[in-house]
C-alpha cells in the first residue's frame, strides 16, 4: 500500500459517508450540502486518477451549476420536512447499516475481481492523459461529430425548458 | 503536472478552514453576551416580525439557473476548442476547426434566441 | 553562511521546493488577507469621503490607515448574536463557507514571472501556489462556488431580508458567470493557453485588450456582478433588503463575509490583469527584455515585476472603489437584461470574430 493508496480509501469512505448523507438527512437543503461536499470529493478521487480537467469540470458543472439548480428548487417549493411526510430524522442505524451494506459489497468486488483495481499501465495510458489538450485533440478530431451532437441535445434541453416551465400569457398581462 | 502541484490548493483550503472556524468558535468564547429576547428576534427594522421567514418566490430564478447550466456546458465544451484553435490554424486546418466552432456556437445562439423570443428572458413579464 | 546553512544535508531539493511553497503561501495570503483587505476597507472609505466632500475615517493611526485592524479588533469581540428564528449549524457555517472559495480563488494567480530569484534555484520556479495547468478553469470552478455561501447565508438566516437578497444574489451570480466565461473563451483563444502564466506569456509581444477590447467589455461589468458590488450590488440594497444576504450576521461572522468579499475582489482585479493587461509585462508592445531588465534570472528584475504586477492590480482595486462611489444601482429587470441580452450576444459575437479573425488572417 502507497501513500496514495490510503489516500484513495480515505478519500472512498467520506466519498460513501457524504453520499450516503444525502440521502438521509432529512431537510433538502442540508442534502445538497451534503452532495456539494460529494462532488468536491469526487473530484478530488479524478485528481489521483490523474484526470485533471476532468476533475475541475466536476466541480464547474456539477457542483458549481447543478447543485445551484437544486437548491433553487428545494427554495422555490419551500418544504419542511413535515410536509415531505418524513419523519425529522432518519435513524443512525439505517445510515449505519447502509454504509455497512454497500462496504460489504465493496469489499467483495475487490476479493472476487482483483484485476479491476489494478492501475493502468504505462503503455495503456498516454503520458499526458487526463490533461485538457489531449481532451481536446480527442474531442475535436475523432469525436468532433459528438461535439456538435452535444450542442443540439443542449438545444433541445433549452426548448424543453421554455415549453415546460413558461406559457406564455394569452391576452392577459399577468402570467 | 502531478499532484505535488495541488499541495498548494490543500494548504489554503486549511488555513481559509482554520480562519473561519477559529474566528467563529474564538468569538463565541470571548466575546460578552447578554441576550435577552427582544434582541433576538428577526430583524424587522424594529417593528414587530411579520409572517414567517422564508417567503415563495418567483418561477424566474428557477429558468434562470435551468438557462444557466445549459449555456455554462456549452462555455465548458467551448474552452478545449479554445485552447487548441492555434495549433489547427498553425497546421493548415484554420477553416475546419473554425466551422466545427462556428456550428456550435451557431446552435447555442439559437438556444438564446429561442428563449428571447418566447420571453422568458423578459423579467418584467 | 547561506552555504554552510545549505551543505548541511537537510536541505534536499524536495525540502527547498516545500520551504519555497510554504513562503508564496505566506507572502501571498498574507498579503491578500492582512494588507489588502484591510487597506482596502480603509481606502473605501477614504475614498467615499472624498468623493462625498467629506473626511472619512481619520483618526485612528496615521490617517485612520488602522481604522480596520481596530474594527477587526471591535468585530472580534462584538455579541455573537443568533437570532432566536435561525436554523443555528448552518447560520455559523455560512460565513465558513464564504471564507473557503474567498482563501483558495487565488491558489493558480502568478503575481510574478517565473524566477530563479537571482540564480538561487537552476530552473525557474513559478510564482504561483498551485501550478495547475488548467488555472482558468480552476478559478471559474471555485468562484462559482461562492455561490452557496450566500445562499446557506440567506435559508439558514429564515428572515425575509436575507432570503431575498441571497436569492437575489445567486440568480445575479450565475447569469454573469456565464457572460464572464464566454469572454474567457475569447482570452484562450488570443493566447492559445489555459494556464495563467501562459497567458501571460502570449502578451510579450501585445496585450490582449486590444484584440480582445470586447472581450473586456464583457468582463469587467460580469466581475463587478460576480462579486455584487456596485452597480450590481443589488443583494445588499440596503434601501429595500436592509443589508440583503447578511442581514442577521453581526460580529466577527459579518466580518468573515466583508473580509472574503475584498478577498475575491483582489482575485478578480488579478485576473483581469493576467488576462487582458500583459500581467507583469512592462508596457504594451514593450517588454521587459527590451528595456534590458531581465525578470528570471535577476532577483531586482524579478522584483521589479512583482512589484509592476502588484501596481497594476491595485489599480483595477481603486477602479472597483471609484466605480461604487460614482454609479447609482441597476433595477433588477436591467440587471437580468444586460446580463442575458447585451452581455451574453456580445460575448457569443466576439468569440466567433477573433476565432474568424485569427482562421482566416
Amino acid at each position: 500500500m502507497t501513500g496514495l493508496d490510503i489516500s484513495f480509501y480515505i478519500l472512498a469512505i467520506f466519498l460513501l459517508g457524504s453520499s450516503a448523507l444525502v440521502a438521509f438527512r432529512p431537510r433538502p437543503i442540508e442534502a445538497a450540502l451534503w452532495l456539494i461536499l460529494h462532488f468536491f470529493l469526487t473530484s478530488i478521487l479524478y485528481v489521483i486518477m490523474g484526470s485533471h480537467f476532468v476533475a475541475i469540470i466536476q466541480l464547474l458543472v456539477y457542483a458549481g451549476a447543478i447543485v445551484v439548480l437544486f437548491t433553487f428548487v428545494i427554495l422555490l417549493l419551500n418544504l419542511n420536512p413535515e410536509e415531505l411526510g418524513l419523519k425529522t430524522s432518519v435513524s443512525w442505524a439505517s445510515f449505519v447499516l447502509f454504509l455497512g451494506g454497500i462496504g460489504a459489497v465493496l469489499l467483495c468486488l475487490h476479493v472476487a475481481t482483483p484485476e479491476l483495481l489494478a492501475p493502468l499501465s504505462e503503455v495503456e495510458r498516454a503520458s499526458d492523459f487526463g490533461s485538457i489538450e489531449s481532451f481536446s485533440r480527442a474531442l475535436l478530431g475523432r469525436y468532433v461529430w459528438g461535439f456538435e451532437v452535444a450542442g443540439v441535445v443542449l438545444l433541445l434541453a433549452v426548448v424543453g425548458v421554455g415549453l415546460l416551465a413558461y406559457k406564455k400569457p394569452k391576452g392577459s398581462k399577468l402570467s | 503536472m502531478n499532484l505535488a502541484d495541488y499541495h498548494g490548493i490543500w494548504i489554503l483550503l486549511g488555513i481559509g478552514l482554520a480562519i473561519g472556524i477559529g474566528a467563529v468558535v474564538a468569538t463565541h468564547i470571548f466575546a460578552s453576551k447578554r441576550f435577552y429576547p427582544n434582541k433576538l428576534n428577526p430583524y424587522e427594522c424594529g417593528i414587530p416580525t411579520e409572517g414567517v421567514g422564508s417567503t415563495r418566490f418567483s418561477v424566474k430564478f428557477y429558468l434562470v439557473a435551468v438557462s444557466f447550466i445549459l449555456f455554462d456546458i456549452e462555455t465548458i465544451f467551448m474552452i478545449p476548442w479554445a485552447l487548441s484553435f492555434r495549433d489547427y490554424v498553425d497546421s493548415g486546418n484554420g477553416p475546419y476547426i473554425f466551422v466545427v466552432g462556428a456550428i456550435f456556437l451557431f446552435i447555442l445562439t439559437l438556444g438564446l434566441v429561442y428563449e428571447w423570443r418566447r420571453g422568458l428572458l423578459d423579467w418584467n413579464k | 553562511m547561506l552555504d554552510s546553512l545549505f551543505s548541511s544535508g537537510w536541505w534536499t531539493d524536495e525540502r527547498i521546493l516545500w520551504v519555497f511553497l510554504l513562503a508564496k503561501i505566506l507572502l501571498f495570503f498574507g498579503v491578500v488577507f492582512g494588507v489588502v483587505a484591510p487597506v482596502m476597507i480603509w481606502v473605501e472609505r477614504r475614498v467615499a469621503g472624498l468623493i462625498q466632500d467629506r473626511h472619512g475615517p481619520n483618526r485612528v493611526g496615521p490617517f485612520g490607515l488602522l481604522q480596520s485592524l481596530a474594527d477587526g479588533i471591535k468585530l472580534f469581540f462584538k455579541e455573537p448574536l443568533l437570532p432566536s428564528q435561525v436554523n443555528k449549524p448552518y447560520f455559523l457555517l455560512a460565513p465558513i463557507f464564504a471564507v473557503l472559495p474567498a482563501a483558495t480563488a487565488f491558489a493558480v494567480i502568478p503575481f510574478g514571472p517565473p524566477t530563479t530569484l537571482g540564480g538561487f534555484f537552476e530552473t525557474p520556479q513559478r510564482l504561483q501556489i498551485a501550478e495547475l495547468n488548467v488555472g482558468i478553469l480552476f478559478v471559474m470552478a471555485v468562484t462559482a462556488l461562492s455561490v452557496y455561501a450566500l445562499v446557506l447565508a440567506g435559508w439558514a438566516s429564515n428572515n425575509k431580508f436575507s432570503v431575498l437578497g441571497s436569492l437575489r444574489a445567486s440568480a445575479q451570480m450565475i447569469s454573469y458567470e456565464l457572460a464572464a466565461g464566454l469572454a474567457i473563451v475569447s482570452v484562450v483563444l488570443l493566447s492559445g493557453s489555459v494556464d495563467l502564466v501562459g497567458i501571460v506569456e502570449s502578451q510579450k509581444e501585445m496585450w490582449h485588450i486590444f484584440p480582445g477590447i470586447l472581450a473586456f467589455i464583457v468582463f469587467l461589468p460580469a466581475i463587478y456582478a460576480e462579486t455584487n458590488r456596485t452597480p450590481f450590488d443589488l443583494p445588499e440594497a440596503e434601501a429595500e433588503l436592509v443589508v440583503g444576504y447578511h442581514t442577521e450576521y453581526s460580529g466577527i461572522k459579518f466580518g468573515l463575509f466583508f473580509l472574503s468579499e475584498y478577498a475575491i475582489m483582489t482575485t478578480v482585479s488579478a485576473m483581469c490583469v493576467l488576462f487582458f493587461f500583459g500581467g507583469w509585462e512592462f508596457l504594451p508592445g514593450l517588454n521587459w527584455d527590451q528595456i534590458g531588465i531581465d525578470v528570471v534570472e535577476s532577483l531586482f528584475g524579478t522584483l521589479l515585476a512583482v512589484f509592476w504586477f502588484c501596481f497594476k492590480v491595485s489599480l483595477f482595486l481603486f477602479l472597483f472603489v471609484w466605480v461604487r462611489w460614482t454609479l447609482p444601482r441597476f433595477r433588477y429587470d436591467q440587471l437580468m437584461d444586460l446580463g442575458w441580452k447585451t452581455l451574453l450576444p456580445i460575448a457569443i459575437f466576439n468569440i466567433v470574430l477573433t476565432a474568424g479573425i485569427i482562421a482566416f488572417t
